[in-house]
């Protein structure tokens, strides 16, 4: 064999980029398969979803599942859960940039030490706590509260701090110093420095704290009971009934619940990507 | 002002704003003076008919409002248990498994808050359900009515069978002619029959019809009885004609096997009440409804009722007295059967389901009828929940044919009676 097609390998370039796309062609059916079935299954009736094969179109697409989905509740359910959604990611950013500070770049006695016990608490099981916060809350009457949904989620979570702390330290302390030399005290590098310098770490933190807190089920469920508080996935899950589960509406609002995340990572993809470039996060 | 102030005045608008929002959303009336009840149901279709009932209710006792509650199925008995415990439980809320909270003291005695006299309206088998050591724990709300089988008539007429013939079949050994009926059913169908762990519509009329029981009056599960293995080993073998569908399909989703008879198929679908508004609506093709077979036992069939239990710890006792005498009365329990959702529990007004639905040409006494003989207790007691979560993934094993008949019993009555046992 020669050089040539030694350097070529055993498949032509052109074979090789074929079975790359069609291996990503593959990937990406299989990504947007169900979000797809679900659109789809959220135009049928139920007649027709009973009645037909689950890929097959529907004939005729019906409305009618959006429209019942939102007057049983599921518009103030999304109201409910951007709003709960909006006031945890703020909480987390800010709260998680202070202290991911404190970690990086200031001095104190214990700073490691206090750093890992708190990533420690990254292992404990949620569903550890469920119960013991669900206790102080009772005897507190926060019940079915808006502050029942954020107050256990608003404060920086280890994940956060972990991997702003990371990206912080990659900053060259040099930019600091002269910051400071030009009279800047903390708050000043943080907003002038740090911050501008890490937005698309931010970005996907934000993200990752909107897509968690927006599918958070379990939490919502227990602290909350009626109308007036009921998040978006419990709104849902209220949808199947013991003897029914009424596909065609859970579809209609789950449709309808990836709305928003789907625009906002339209909207933050470039930030995505660049910290996908940076932390190697998939 | 400085840059970095600015954010935080940002920050702190922000948030204002935030809050500012929360309260305009969390803004509930307070009752305008009266009284609040909560009421909690785990199924959101039957809040268009409470809502009727309870409206009048209001009407006519302007001095409470009643707020309707709706917690997911899946979730409901964690979460109840949860809000008991927490103290937060609504004043009065539907309850299919009360025993625990019963004898824990947290219902209230509703022979006591409505009388003596206020059970003889009820459905009886849905008053012996709700009473424990003697006492009456719920007001029964509506009843599922007997098990009973759908048929394709379609299908039946391509393979030449008469449903009137459907109400004479037997499986008892060596009387069988209901797998013979089965296999001329599979020519024409994909499907003959629905076999399938569904507790109440297959495993507790094959059961009851081997002249077996689920618990024993002690309490404990004993279903792995002769009669047991005679009932499931049926089945599955069932199963293994592939007369029914696979427990690759039925177990993982419990629709599979309507969804099937939906779609023509499958030939019969044994099933209960909850089932028929779905199919009426739904079934492109001519049905109807016939009596389940015979097993060695003769028909027996279950029929669960789901009551309204009162939270002994409600700050307003005379105000659910009030609502759950209205709900327990001929005028406020009718609602349930407007659409032909539900079989009322008050007797009185049970008629108004079959007129329902003879209306609609579909005759329901095979729903009925069945429940003229003997009948099998659905079960309960301390740790059900739990016993039924422990028994379940042991008989879907058994259905896949990964665990004998006689093992997969024994198993399942000992992990059931170690979880009851646990709580």
């Amino acid at each position: 064999m020669s050089t040539e097609a030694r350097r070529r390998g055993r498949f032509p370039a052109r074979v090789r980029t074929v079975a790359v796309y069609l291996l990503l062609i593959a990937g990406a059916l299989l990504t947007v398969a169900p979000l797809v079935l679900s659109a789809l299954t959220a135009i049928k009736t139920p007649g027709q979803l009973a009645s037909g094969a689950p890929l097959a179109l529907p004939n005729p697409v019906t409305g009618e599942n959006f429209s019942t989905v939102l007057s049983q509740g599921l518009g103030r359910a999304v109201l409910v859960t951007a709003l709960m959604t909006a006031c945890i990611t703020g909480g987390q950013l800010i709260t998680s940039i202070l202290a991911a500070y404190a970690f990086a770049r200031t001095e104190f006695p214990g700073r490691e030490a206090l750093f890992w016990v708190y990533l420690g608490t990254m292992m404990v099981p949620s569903m550890v706590t469920l119960i013991p916060l669900y206790l102080m809350f009772a005897k507190l009457g926060w019940l079915n509260t808006f502050w029942a949904l954020i107050l256990p989620f608003i404060f920086a979570s280890p994940y956060a701090i972990f991997l702003l702390r990371q990206y912080f330290q990659s900053i060259p302390e040099e930019l600091l110093g002269a910051a400071r030399i030009d009279g800047a005290n903390t708050l000043d590098i943080l907003v002038h420095v740090m911050v501008p310098m890490s937005r698309p770490i931010l970005a996907t933190l934000a993200l990752i704290t909107v897509v968690t807190q927006w599918n958070n089920f379990m939490w919502p469920l227990v602290a909350s009971s009626g109308h007036t508080w009921q998040v978006l996935t419990v709104s849902t899950a209220n949808l199947q009934t013991q003897y029914n589960a009424q596909w065609t509406l859970v579809m209609a609002a789950t449709t309808l619940a990836i709305v928003p995340l789907v625009l906002l990572f339209l909207i933050f993809q470039r930030q995505v990507l660049r910290s996908i470039a940076w932390t190697g996060l998939k | 002002m400085k840059t970095s102030s600015r954010a935080v005045l940002a920050i702190v608008l922000s948030a204002a704003l935030l809050i500012a929002a929360a309260l305009w959303l969390g803004r509930t009336g307070d009752g305008s003076g009266r009284t609040v009840l909560r009421m909690r149901i785990w199924d959101q279709s039957f809040v268009p008919a409470y809502r009727a009932s309870l409206d009048a209710f209001q009407r006519a006792n302007p001095d409470v409002e009643v707020r309707i509650t709706v917690v997911p199925w899946a979730n409901y008995p964690q979460k109840l248990r949860l809000d008991v415990a927490g103290g937060t439980a609504d004043d009065v809320f539907w309850t299919n498994l009360y025993e625990d909270y019963a004898d824990a003291g947290r219902l209230l005695d509703i022979g006591r808050l409505l009388g003596p006299d206020a059970a003889r309206a009820w459905d009886p088998s849905a008053v012996a359900q709700y009473t424990r050591n003697g006492k009456l724990w719920a007001v029964p709300q509506f009843v599922d009515g007997g098990t009973a089988v759908y048929y394709n008539r379609a299908l039946l007429s391509v393979a030449h069978i008469d449903p009137d013939e459907l109400s004479t079949l037997s499986w008892a050994p060596g009387a069988d002619t209901f797998t013979p009926m089965l296999h001329r059913l599979a020519a024409v169908a994909p499907w003959a029959f629905n076999v399938a762990n569904d507790f109440q519509s297959i495993e507790l009329p094959f059961l009851g019809s081997a002249g077996g029981q689920f618990q024993g009056h002690d309490g404990r599960f004993d279903f792995d009885s002769p009669q047991g293995n005679a009932a499931f080993g049926y089945l599955t073998r069932l199963l293994a004609g592939r007369l029914a569908p696979s427990a690759a399909d039925t177990n993982t989703n419990t629709d599979f096997t309507r969804n099937a008879f939906l779609q023509g198929k499958m030939a019969l679908f044994q099933s209960g009440t909850y089932n028929l508004a779905q199919i009426a609506q739904q079934a492109r093709f001519p049905w109807g409804v016939a009596m389940i077979p015979q097993g060695p036992a003769g028909r027996v069939s279950t029929d669960n009722a789901i009551g309204i239990a009162a939270n002994a710890a409600t700050a307003h006792p005379d105000a659910v007295r009030r609502l759950l005498a209205w709900l327990g009365s001929a005028a406020g329990n009718r609602y349930l059967a407007q659409d032909g959702a539900s079989v009322p529990a008050v007797v009185a007004d049970q008629q108004a389901y079959r007129d329902f639905w003879a209306h609609k040409g579909i005759d329901v006494s095979p729903f009925f009828d069945v429940l003229r003989g003997p009948r099998i207790s659905s079960g309960g007691g301390p740790g059900f929940q739990a016993a039924l979560e422990a028994i379940t993934p042991i008989l879907s094993e058994m259905y896949l044919g990964r665990i004998p008949v006689p093992e997969a019993l024994s198993r399942a009555v000992a992990a059931g009676n170690a979880a009851a046992s646990e709580n």
